[in-house]
């Protein structure tokens, strides 16, 4: 078979993935635009580019930064935050370290660094400080540790985190899952084009360092104002609601400046995070590196648990992005048949000649 | 662009549904080459064409389904698969509900008792047809849908096709999960092997209901079912099966006015409801998780089989109970149950907040 014909087939695979988490439930009518840009501009599945970035840059004991946490009603308090985003962190922070053995130090704002821990301990992992993670990984008592640490507000303070953690930490990755990324004004914009700098951490500036020491990124969002979008700036231009700014052109519009390695837009931030542990659970071969639904439950159980709220309807509870909790869980158990859980995918290759072939197996046995 | 989508319907929802219906979760490398093929030519997406058709359909008039697949003949011709017809009493519930229409349900005479029990477990009673035909009055209040023998004789076949033709008001006419015949006159398994005696025979009632203008639709996951030859018969150059080498290749001559390919067949006649619901604007035309757990249960009991791992499980077409479950939820969501207050900027200006 040429090879070009095997690339194709591996990735009309993973390709299921991307068509599953980008369907527009909530019919906020965006997804298309940028999926369809994103895949322009990396010419392969989204999901699939995403996790063998991390494949790749990622081994037992190397340490993966993610960055999530909207505080998203400022205007009331700064502790308020929404579920869209800290699942889809836990998830990939569990798949990469059930992978790949990676320890995961996750980003937020310090208002949110209670619930977010709450939700990272749903997924499974202990959260512990990054130096006590770093021991816990190489230690002999069974421990799946993470790290949540706060991520500055003031832009310096970040630039100052993230080369202490860059020297500190042998850092193979970073992911910003639903995270504010600033324009090429520095300001960081909601999707409906309203400045929302001074309520969020500066995860461009830890971005920024990474990319400076080579550190592979990745960013997922699902409205073009997250970090990641920076990589279709151009595509995005005049194209997406708010992404001209009041001078005309794009620099104080919606979208990041900032580039990353890959980009993973879905209909859901938490959705793409999903997408991108389903795909390494494919590339490994290992089931278990994507959640169950009983976690995802657990997981958004946690969420509302903890206070944050659902970003669109403004209820605190296991909802995100105004879907209800059954429709993350039902997103979740298709994802799963890519793992082979609950589809007999082995059937299909031999049916119908099945009995055919088990016959002539039989006879062969009984020769 | 925005005062053009004004002109033209907001088709998103059932761009989403055929979506949903249209990924390859068995990796059965089928689906993508007849969703794409179909959808380039009739240019819509294809659930919404199909709803349309069928949203024409009066209170009172007869809506004829066709469904049953009789396949492990040679070991015995009262085995069947449980595709098709959960698919189709979904489609009997959707057009009842919906329409006030009455669903008649055509197949072979073994697959009967477990037609009725699928049927009743969604909610609708199998009655004779002149009682089922009652219940299409709302002050009856009773949910109802009447089953009719479908002949393996082709002569039979044509016969009872002009009966009902001519005695009934028939509204829409879907086939689901249903053999047809090739242009040799044989009906095929997806993989060309023939199973011509053992298939109820509705090529002949898509032949004159087309003729009377009656919109007839195909639902099909494997490209040897009644609905696959549309277009031309183009499934027969991109499908590896409907190549005329196997015994005539496996994709029917007789075509349909509009056709929804689906990954499983079931999955077709679910979506076709969920547009149905987004057309009518009415979520209670779909069903729900439980009555789809329902009607898998009452098809294990009843015997009939997941086709492709041969068990009488709740299983169908190679996937989980629950993995059907999980369409059907979020179907739902599609149709509109479980969206809760959605606000974003495009779908309500007027509203504003700080979200990100």
């Amino acid at each position: 078979m040429p090879s070009d014909t095997a690339s194709s087939a591996v990735e009309r695979r993973f390709e299921r993935i991307d068509r599953l988490v980008t369907i527009d439930f909530p019919r906020r009518g965006v997804i298309g635009l940028l999926y369809e840009a994103a895949r322009e501009e990396l010419g392969r599945p989204l999901c699939l580019h995403a996790a063998e970035m991390l494949k790749n840059g990622l081994s037992a004991g190397r340490v993966v930064l993610i960055a999530t946490g909207w505080l998203d009603r400022p205007h009331v308090s700064l502790s308020i935050a929404e579920t869209d985003g800290p699942p889809g962190a836990a998830v990939l922070a569990r798949a990469l370290h059930v992978g790949l053995g990676a320890i995961p130090v996750v980003l937020v704002e310090e208002e949110i660094l209670g619930p977010m821990t709450s939700v990272m301990h749903a997924a499974g992992l202990r959260c512990v400080a990054p130096d006590e993670a770093l021991m816990a990984a190489g230690g002999s008592g069974a421990l799946h540790p993470a790290s949540v640490i706060a991520l500055p507000k003031e832009r310096r303070e970040a630039e100052r985190l993230a080369v202490n953690l860059l020297d500190r930490l042998d850092v193979g990755a970073f992911v910003a899952i639903e995270k504010g990324g600033e324009n090429r004004r520095g300001r960081i914009r909601t999707s409906r084009g309203a400045d929302t700098t001074d309520a969020l951490g500066k995860a461009d500036a830890v971005l920024e360092a990474c990319r400076a020491r080579g550190v592979p990124t990745l960013g997922i969002g699902d409205g073009g104002n997250e970090i990641g979008m920076g990589l279709i700036h151009e595509r995005l231009a005049g194209r997406l609601r708010n992404s001209i700014g009041s001078d005309g052109t794009s620099d104080d519009g919606v979208v990041p400046v900032n580039r990353t390695d890959a980009l993973v837009a879905a209909t859901v931030s938490n959705w793409g995070a999903y997408g991108v542990a389903a795909a390494l659970a494919m590339l490994l071969d290992r089931p278990g590196v994507l959640h169950t639904v009983e976690t995802e439950r657990r997981i958004l159980e946690a969420c509302a648990a903890a206070g944050f709220i659902d970003g669109v309807t403004g209820y605190v509870g296991p909802s995100a992005d105004g879907l209800s909790l059954d429709v993350h869980l039902n997103l979740v158990r298709l994802l799963r048949t890519f793992v082979n859980d609950g589809v007999n995918t082995a059937a299909w290759r031999n049916y119908p000649d099945r009995l055919e072939k088990l016959a002539a197996e039989r006879g062969k046995d009984a020769r | 662009m925005l005062a053009e989508r004004q002109d033209t319907p907001d088709l998103s929802l059932y761009e989403c549904i055929d979506r949903l219906l249209s990924i390859d979760f068995p990796e059965r490398e089928v689906i993508d080459i007849a969703y794409r093929a179909f959808r380039e030519y009739y240019g819509l997406p294809l659930t919404y064409l199909a709803a349309r058709a069928l949203a024409s359909v009066e209170r009172g008039q007869l809506v004829l389904i066709a469904t049953g697949f009789v396949n492990r003949p040679k070991v015995d011709t009262i085995i069947a698969e449980s595709d098709g017809p959960v698919g189709a009493a979904v489609l009997a519930r959707a057009v009842h509900v919906g329409l006030g229409a009455v669903p008649v349900l055509l197949v072979e005479e073994q697959i009967i008792p477990a037609m009725i029990r699928i049927l009743h477990s969604c909610g609708l009673r199998v009655l004779d047809l002149p009682n089922a035909k009652k219940c299409a009055d709302p002050s009856v209040t009773m949910d109802a849908a009447a089953i009719l023998a479908s002949p393996t004789d082709w002569s039979a076949a044509e016969e009872q096709a002009r009966t009902l033709l001519h005695q009934e008001s028939v509204g829409a006419f879907i086939a689901i999960e249903k053999g047809a015949s090739n242009p040799q006159g044989e009906i095929l398994f997806s993989r060309g092997r023939i199973c011509t005696p053992t298939v109820g025979k509705i090529d002949p009632l898509v032949r004159l209901c087309r003729e009377r203008g009656i919109p007839t639709i195909g639902i099909g996951d494997g490209g040897n079912e009644m609905g696959m030859g549309n277009a031309g018969g183009i499934l027969r150059t991109l499908l590896e099966y409907g190549d005329p080498k196997y015994n005539g290749g496996i994709v029917p001559a007789q075509e349909t006015d509009y056709v929804i390919p689906a990954t499983v067949s079931n999955w077709g006649g679910y979506g076709l409801a969920a547009a149905l619901a987004g057309l009518l604007r009415n979520p209670s035309i779909m069903h729900d998780e439980a009555t789809e757990r329902r009607m898998l249960a009452a098809s294990s009991f009843e015997g009939l089989i997941d086709g492709v791992t041969g068990t009488t499980g709740t299983s169908s077409d190679g996937l989980s109970e629950d993995v059907h479950a999980a369409i059907v939820g979020l179907l739902r969501t599609l149709a509109g149950d479980g969206l809760d207050d959605i606000d974003w900027p495009g779908r309500d200006a007027s509203r504003s907040g700080d979200r990100s």
